[in-house]
Protein backbone atom coordinates (compact mmCIF):
# COMPACT_ATOMS: atom_id res chain seq x y z
CA UNK A 1 0.00 0.00 0.00
CA UNK A 2 2.80 2.33 0.85
CA UNK A 3 4.60 1.70 -2.05
CA UNK A 4 1.23 2.03 -4.15
CA UNK A 5 1.38 5.62 -2.77
CA UNK A 6 4.55 6.09 -3.41
CA UNK A 7 4.23 5.54 -7.11
CA UNK A 8 3.68 8.49 -9.48
CA UNK A 9 0.68 9.39 -10.98
CA UNK A 10 1.51 8.01 -14.18
CA UNK A 11 2.64 4.88 -13.25
CA UNK A 12 -0.85 3.26 -11.38
CA UNK A 13 -1.50 1.18 -13.72
CA UNK A 14 -5.71 0.76 -14.40
CA UNK A 15 -7.35 -2.81 -13.79
CA UNK A 16 -7.57 -3.41 -17.58
CA UNK A 17 -3.74 -3.10 -17.92
CA UNK A 18 -3.33 -5.19 -14.67
CA UNK A 19 -5.48 -7.87 -16.12
CA UNK A 20 -3.47 -7.68 -19.54
CA UNK A 21 0.05 -7.86 -17.63
CA UNK A 22 -1.68 -10.85 -15.77
CA UNK A 23 -2.70 -12.38 -19.30
CA UNK A 24 1.12 -12.12 -20.84
CA UNK A 25 2.58 -13.83 -17.76
CA UNK A 26 -0.05 -16.53 -18.40
CA UNK A 27 0.76 -17.14 -21.63
CA UNK A 28 4.55 -16.77 -20.80
CA UNK A 29 4.25 -19.22 -18.21
CA UNK A 30 2.03 -21.63 -19.99
CA UNK A 31 4.93 -21.66 -22.79
CA UNK A 32 7.72 -21.77 -20.15
CA UNK A 33 6.54 -25.14 -19.17
CA UNK A 34 5.52 -26.26 -22.95
CA UNK A 35 9.62 -25.43 -23.16
CA UNK A 36 10.44 -27.65 -20.42
CA UNK A 37 8.40 -30.35 -20.93
CA UNK A 38 9.68 -30.76 -24.32
CA UNK A 39 13.28 -29.99 -23.53
CA UNK A 40 15.87 -32.82 -25.41
CA UNK A 41 18.17 -33.21 -22.68
CA UNK A 42 18.32 -33.64 -18.63
CA UNK A 43 17.54 -30.41 -17.46
CA UNK A 44 21.07 -28.64 -16.33
CA UNK A 45 21.26 -25.35 -13.73
CA UNK A 46 22.50 -23.18 -16.07
CA UNK A 47 19.47 -24.30 -18.40
CA UNK A 48 17.10 -22.49 -15.37
CA UNK A 49 19.10 -19.50 -15.19
CA UNK A 50 18.77 -19.09 -19.08
CA UNK A 51 14.74 -19.54 -18.47
CA UNK A 52 14.61 -17.37 -15.70
CA UNK A 53 16.29 -14.41 -17.31
CA UNK A 54 13.72 -15.07 -19.87
CA UNK A 55 10.56 -14.57 -17.74
CA UNK A 56 12.26 -11.34 -15.63
CA UNK A 57 14.57 -10.29 -17.63
CA UNK A 58 14.88 -6.81 -19.34
CA UNK A 59 12.42 -7.18 -22.10
CA UNK A 60 9.77 -7.81 -19.53
CA UNK A 61 10.84 -4.78 -17.41
CA UNK A 62 10.64 -2.99 -20.08
CA UNK A 63 6.92 -3.81 -20.11
CA UNK A 64 6.24 -3.53 -16.78
CA UNK A 65 8.53 -1.65 -14.36
CA UNK A 66 9.74 -3.03 -11.29
CA UNK A 67 7.95 -2.07 -8.06
CA UNK A 68 4.36 -1.27 -10.14
CA UNK A 69 1.30 -3.63 -10.17
CA UNK A 70 1.75 -4.36 -13.43
CA UNK A 71 5.15 -6.43 -12.61
CA UNK A 72 2.47 -8.07 -9.45
CA UNK A 73 0.16 -9.24 -11.77
CA UNK A 74 2.62 -10.67 -14.31
CA UNK A 75 4.21 -12.69 -11.76
CA UNK A 76 1.08 -13.96 -10.82
CA UNK A 77 0.08 -14.61 -14.34
CA UNK A 78 2.84 -16.43 -14.88
CA UNK A 79 2.64 -18.62 -12.28
CA UNK A 80 -1.12 -19.42 -12.75
CA UNK A 81 -0.35 -20.20 -16.76
CA UNK A 82 2.78 -22.24 -15.63
CA UNK A 83 0.82 -24.68 -13.31
CA UNK A 84 -2.57 -24.43 -15.19
CA UNK A 85 -0.50 -26.10 -17.98
CA UNK A 86 0.94 -28.70 -15.33
CA UNK A 87 -2.53 -29.51 -13.73
CA UNK A 88 -4.08 -29.95 -17.80
CA UNK A 89 -1.45 -32.47 -18.28
CA UNK A 90 -1.88 -34.28 -15.01
CA UNK A 91 -5.71 -34.86 -15.40
CA UNK A 92 -5.03 -35.79 -19.12
CA UNK A 93 -1.78 -38.35 -18.31
CA UNK A 94 -4.34 -39.80 -15.85
CA UNK A 95 -7.39 -40.11 -17.97
CA UNK A 96 -5.59 -41.23 -21.08
CA UNK A 97 -5.94 -44.90 -21.63
CA UNK A 98 -2.83 -46.91 -20.66
CA UNK A 99 -0.88 -44.10 -19.74
CA UNK A 100 0.12 -43.42 -15.57
CA UNK A 101 1.87 -40.96 -13.49
CA UNK A 102 5.00 -43.01 -14.41
CA UNK A 103 4.76 -40.82 -17.52
CA UNK A 104 6.31 -37.94 -15.68
CA UNK A 105 9.41 -39.64 -14.84
CA UNK A 106 10.97 -41.19 -17.96
CA UNK A 107 8.16 -40.78 -20.57
CA UNK A 108 6.71 -44.40 -19.75
CA UNK A 109 3.78 -44.99 -22.21
CA UNK A 110 1.65 -47.99 -23.95
CA UNK A 111 3.11 -49.86 -26.78
CA UNK A 112 1.92 -49.07 -30.30
CA UNK A 113 -1.09 -51.12 -32.10
CA UNK A 114 -0.47 -52.93 -35.39
CA UNK A 115 -2.71 -49.54 -36.68
CA UNK A 116 -0.58 -47.23 -35.01
CA UNK A 117 2.16 -45.20 -36.05
CA UNK A 118 4.76 -42.50 -33.66
CA UNK A 119 5.38 -39.31 -35.49
CA UNK A 120 7.80 -38.72 -32.95
CA UNK A 121 6.49 -35.09 -31.89
CA UNK A 122 5.28 -33.58 -35.35
CA UNK A 123 1.71 -34.50 -34.67
CA UNK A 124 0.61 -31.20 -36.83
CA UNK A 125 2.70 -32.47 -39.94
CA UNK A 126 1.14 -33.58 -42.80
CA UNK A 127 1.55 -36.92 -43.04
CA UNK A 128 3.15 -38.06 -46.62
CA UNK A 129 6.26 -35.64 -45.21
CA UNK A 130 6.38 -38.08 -41.80
CA UNK A 131 6.65 -41.11 -43.75
CA UNK A 132 8.73 -40.00 -46.41
CA UNK B 1 -0.18 -6.10 -2.36
CA UNK B 2 -0.06 -6.84 -5.81
CA UNK B 3 3.90 -6.98 -5.98
CA UNK B 4 4.11 -9.64 -3.11
CA UNK B 5 1.93 -11.80 -4.77
CA UNK B 6 3.94 -11.26 -8.17
CA UNK B 7 6.90 -12.66 -5.91
CA UNK B 8 5.31 -15.22 -4.60
CA UNK B 9 3.99 -15.93 -8.71
CA UNK B 10 7.85 -15.87 -9.50
CA UNK B 11 9.01 -17.97 -6.60
CA UNK B 12 6.74 -20.82 -7.16
CA UNK B 13 7.64 -20.89 -10.33
CA UNK B 14 11.32 -20.43 -10.11
CA UNK B 15 10.91 -23.53 -6.81
CA UNK B 16 9.40 -26.06 -9.07
CA UNK B 17 11.94 -25.56 -12.20
CA UNK B 18 14.70 -26.21 -9.54
CA UNK B 19 12.67 -29.47 -8.41
CA UNK B 20 13.32 -30.57 -11.86
CA UNK B 21 17.18 -30.49 -11.49
CA UNK B 22 18.12 -34.45 -10.97
CA UNK B 23 21.49 -34.82 -10.08
CA UNK B 24 23.08 -38.19 -8.85
CA UNK B 25 24.61 -38.80 -5.16
CA UNK B 26 28.09 -37.92 -5.77
CA UNK B 27 27.64 -34.55 -6.81
CA UNK B 28 25.54 -33.75 -4.27
CA UNK B 29 27.44 -31.51 -2.35
CA UNK B 30 28.03 -29.15 -5.87
CA UNK B 31 24.20 -29.44 -6.89
CA UNK B 32 23.73 -27.88 -3.11
CA UNK B 33 25.98 -25.68 -3.75
CA UNK B 34 24.38 -24.61 -7.11
CA UNK B 35 20.85 -24.59 -5.95
CA UNK B 36 21.91 -22.62 -3.00
CA UNK B 37 23.73 -20.26 -5.20
CA UNK B 38 20.79 -19.84 -7.91
CA UNK B 39 18.47 -19.57 -4.99
CA UNK B 40 20.16 -16.20 -3.41
CA UNK B 41 21.45 -14.77 -6.31
CA UNK B 42 17.59 -14.80 -8.07
CA UNK B 43 16.07 -13.75 -4.35
CA UNK B 44 18.48 -10.87 -4.80
CA UNK B 45 17.42 -9.90 -8.20
CA UNK B 46 13.67 -9.93 -6.72
CA UNK B 47 14.61 -7.56 -4.13
CA UNK B 48 16.33 -5.20 -5.98
CA UNK B 49 13.26 -5.61 -8.75
CA UNK B 50 10.52 -5.26 -5.92
CA UNK B 51 11.65 -4.02 -2.72
CA UNK B 52 13.27 -6.02 0.14
CA UNK B 53 9.59 -6.03 1.90
CA UNK B 54 7.44 -7.38 -1.36
CA UNK B 55 10.34 -10.01 -1.93
CA UNK B 56 10.18 -11.75 1.15
CA UNK B 57 7.69 -14.09 0.18
CA UNK B 58 9.93 -15.24 -2.79
CA UNK B 59 11.91 -17.28 -0.93
CA UNK B 60 9.27 -19.05 1.12
CA UNK B 61 7.67 -19.64 -2.14
CA UNK B 62 10.78 -21.30 -3.57
CA UNK B 63 11.42 -23.35 -0.69
CA UNK B 64 7.51 -24.60 -0.88
CA UNK B 65 7.33 -25.34 -4.44
CA UNK B 66 10.96 -27.37 -4.11
CA UNK B 67 10.01 -28.94 -1.64
CA UNK B 68 6.38 -30.07 -3.14
CA UNK B 69 8.07 -30.77 -6.47
CA UNK B 70 10.46 -33.11 -5.08
CA UNK B 71 7.98 -34.87 -2.64
CA UNK B 72 5.58 -35.78 -5.65
CA UNK B 73 8.50 -36.89 -7.42
CA UNK B 74 9.59 -39.50 -4.67
CA UNK B 75 6.45 -40.36 -4.38
CA UNK B 76 6.33 -40.85 -7.89
CA UNK B 77 9.30 -43.44 -8.19
CA UNK B 78 8.14 -44.84 -5.14
CA UNK B 79 4.92 -46.09 -7.20
CA UNK B 80 6.51 -46.61 -10.31
CA UNK B 81 9.81 -48.26 -9.97
CA UNK B 82 12.12 -48.97 -12.96
CA UNK B 83 12.04 -52.61 -13.59
CA UNK B 84 15.89 -52.51 -13.73
CA UNK B 85 15.82 -50.71 -10.26
CA UNK B 86 17.19 -53.11 -7.54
Amino acid sequence: MLQEAAQPAAEVATMLQKIGAGAFGAVVGWYVYYINRWRKDDVQLSDIVTLIGAIGGAAVLALFPERTDLFGAYGIGLATGFFLYFFILVILVNKAPGFSSAWFLDGRAPKLTDTEVTTVGHGMERRDRIES
Amino acid sequence: MLVSLGAIGFGLVFGWLLGLYDFPPEKRPAAMAALISATVASGGVMAWLVGVAAAAPFPIATLVALWVHTQWRTELRKRHPKSNDS
